[in-house]
């Protein structure tokens, strides 16, 4: 008897620690899969916000190629049109540019929107703005 | 005792399966954290590392561009070949070393032909000192890593490495000393030139694209023993970043060009850095300089000029009493030994002068009068014309010429380029006499002294007799008065320092014999 006492107790034992576990387990996930996920976000807005900044360069190069702001505006628009919008950058748009004769360089702007992979609770949408100057190459030296 | 010893076990048991799972979820979420960290940590230096190669790539193609900036004054001796302010930078620098080039190659073909005056060396060791100091001062601006600095820090100083330290700008890194290139050796230089101008005998490098040919880029060349380097910019190409690859095997301090140790660089390199203290990212940048901008290699302000005299001897038993001018113009009767006084009689002597000239009085029908090879002439003008304006052709020449009649009121006429732009680029070919409005660098007083040549025969035309002239006596002699025509087309070049390139002198003789015998 005793030893038959003592199996049962054994038994229940041993059922305890695996629901604890399994508990543990899912309390653990509860709060590790929305940092995973957060950090998922956070790993594509860097990586968007660095996406922008190289398109800002790219049309800012394009811009500097030219020779006056109309030629300048167009380039930029062109070199933008290259870009393939995707389920988590929307677009990339032209947001401003300065084309400054004076000294010589060109400063252009671009405005990203971006929807970030996992939505989050309070918003999903986010807008990057960038910047990139360059200096103006395709005017003549002076005469 | 195994009974004792069993509750204490399950008691360990129980405690470490409890905390086994916690352990591990703490474990996965610090594991997770530092995951993240690093990923964020190394996303942050690669975009930062990426922000400062931006930097040194827009810094660099800023340098490239902005050098074109920087002028320096000129001799007034090149006035004619500076910019707008009379100054002299990296997109004039070949039409400066252009004139010197033309200059010296002008007075070697002088000294080749035995027509080099006693100006002429001094005249070339001046044009060549002058044009290498003025580059001098402009290499030693352009090679300043100070002015290099100023450019960088304009474009790289207005950009940041938040990514690897916020609000940290971008620096020069002080390590690097800013090497200059010379690359595009062999290619087109910015200089536009046409072959015809370059003097016989001188052989200059040349490259042809399109329908131009361009000096060659660092390729020196020699004109009266001295050398000669243009700097490369390739037609039609904007400044734009190079590999290492480009610019290391062309590095002024590794590959220099021969015998130009100052020869303006046309390629720049420059280096970028940005740190947070403990992590410093670097990045280097090579960009070549294009001035967008080509000039044809020029004399702007030299001019040539050209004369005819006429001169008529009267002979009488082939021993000269007279010597007596006349026009360029056909149909001169000319009494020119009135009462002459013989050993036997007394006679008149007349002539009719001027048949050369029957065909016209315009310059072209001067120079074609005697029915020479005038084309050693014509070939002597266009040469030191396309000194002027390398496009213009011989048939322009021609052209010119024939719609120039001459004027017996003028001395001479002046061949020379009007140029109304600010920075002479735009010549117009003109000949003009010197009774007219002459442009007041040409000295039109003592034009003698601006020539640093010798005058030499260049064609010698073939004596006709009766042909261009009559010539007839009163009482009538035996035998009978004759009339012979002949000329010379002398040649007196200029090497241009002083703007005189040249000078054609058109000598016409006409010689008249007489008889004292009845």
């Amino acid at each position: 008897m005793p030893s038959r006492n003592s199996k049962k107790k054994t038994t229940c034992k041993r059922r305890k620690p695996s629901a604890q576990t399994l508990i543990e387990a899912m309390v653990g996930f509860i709060v590790l899969i929305p940092i995973a996920l957060f950090a998922v976000d956070v790993v594509a807005l860097m990586s968007t916000a660095q996406t922008n900044e190289q398109w800002a360069e790219t049309a800012a190069r394009a811009a500097g190629s030219c020779s006056c702001e109309t030629m300048a505006q167009n380039a930029v628009k062109n070199s933008l049109k290259r870009f393939v919008p995707s389920s988590i950058i929307r677009s990339v748009e032209l947001d401003k540019i300065v084309f400054d004769q004076v000294n010589g360089q060109v400063t252009v702007a671009t405005v990203m929107q971006i929807n970030v992979p996992i939505p989050l609770p309070w918003m999903n949408q986010f807008e990057f703005r960038a910047s990139a100057i360059q200096p103006l190459l395709g005017t003549p030296a002076a005469q | 005792m195994s009974q004792a010893i069993r509750p204490l076990k399950n008691l360990k048991k129980r405690r470490s399966q409890r905390a086994a799972s916690l352990i591990l979820v703490i474990a996965c979420g610090f594991g997770l954290m530092a995951l993240i960290y690093g990923l964020f940590s190394l996303a942050m230096f690669l975009g930062g590392s990426r922000q400062v190669r931006n930097a040194a790539d827009a810094g660099a193609l800023n340098v490239s561009r902005k050098m074109m900036d920087i002028r320096v004054p000129t001799d007034p001796k090149y006035a004619d070949v500076a910019d707008t302010n009379g100054k002299v930078g990296m997109s004039n620098v070949n039409r400066l070393w252009g004139k010197a080039y033309l200059i010296n190659a002008n007075l070697e073909e002088m000294q080749k032909s035995g027509q080099a005056g006693p100006k002429a060396t001094g005249n070339g060791d001046a044009a060549y000192q002058l044009a290498q100091t003025v580059n001098d001062n402009l290499y030693s601006e352009i090679a300043s890593s100070k002015t290099q600095d100023l450019f960088f820090h304009q474009m790289a100083g207005r950009r940041t490495a938040n990514m690897i330290n916020p609000g940290m700008g971008i620096d020069k890194n002080p390590q690097y000393t800013c090497p200059i290139a010379m690359v595009d050796r062999g290619d087109e230089s910015n200089l536009i030139m046409t072959p015809g101008q370059i003097p016989a005998g001188i052989s200059a490098g040349k490259v042809d694209k399109g329908s131009k040919s361009y000096m060659q880029g660092y390729v020196p060349m020699t004109a009266n023993n001295k050398k000669f380097t243009f700097t490369s910019f390739h037609e039609g190409e904007q400044p734009h970043l190079i590999s290492d690859s480009v610019f290391d095997p062309n590095r002024a301090d590794i590959a220099p060009i021969e015998g130009s140790a100052t020869v303006i660089p046309n390629a720049f390199r420059q280096s970028a850095l940005a740190g947070n203290g403990q992590i410093d990212s670097t990045a280097t940048a090579s960009a070549v300089a294009n001035p967008i901008r080509s000039y044809s290699m020029t004399i702007p302000q030299s001019y040539i000029t050209l004369y005819v005299a006429n001169m008529s001897h009267w002979l009488v038993d082939g021993k000269r009493i007279k010597s007596i001018p006349y026009e360029t113009k056909a149909d001169q009767t000319i009494h020119g030994l009135v009462d002459h006084q013989t050993p036997t009689r007394v006679i008149n002597c007349f002539g009719k002068l001027g048949g050369e000239y029957a065909s016209g009085r315009s310059i072209m029908a001067i120079i074609k009068a005697l029915k020479a090879d005038y084309q050693p002439a014509m070939k002597k003008l266009l040469q030191r014309v396309q000194g002027m304006d390398p496009s213009y052709t011989m048939a322009q020449l021609t052209n010119l010429l024939e719609n120039q009649n001459y004027d017996k009121n003028a001395s001479r006429y002046y061949i020379f380029a009007k140029d109304d732009s600010a920075d002479h680029t735009n010549p117009q070919i003109q000949i003009q006499a010197d009774n007219g409005s002459l442009p007041e660098w040409i000295n039109v007083r003592n034009w003698q002294e601006d020539f640093d040549g010798i005058e030499k025969d260049l064609i010698t035309e073939p004596t006709t007799t009766d042909e261009y002239a009559n010539a007839w006596q009163s009482p009538p002699g035996t035998p009978q008065p004759t009339a012979k025509n002949s000329g010379v087309m002398k040649w007196q070049p200029g090497s241009g320092y002083t703007k005189a390139v040249g000078n054609l002198f058109i000598s016409r003789t006409t010689t008249l014999n007489f008889s004292s015998k009845p």
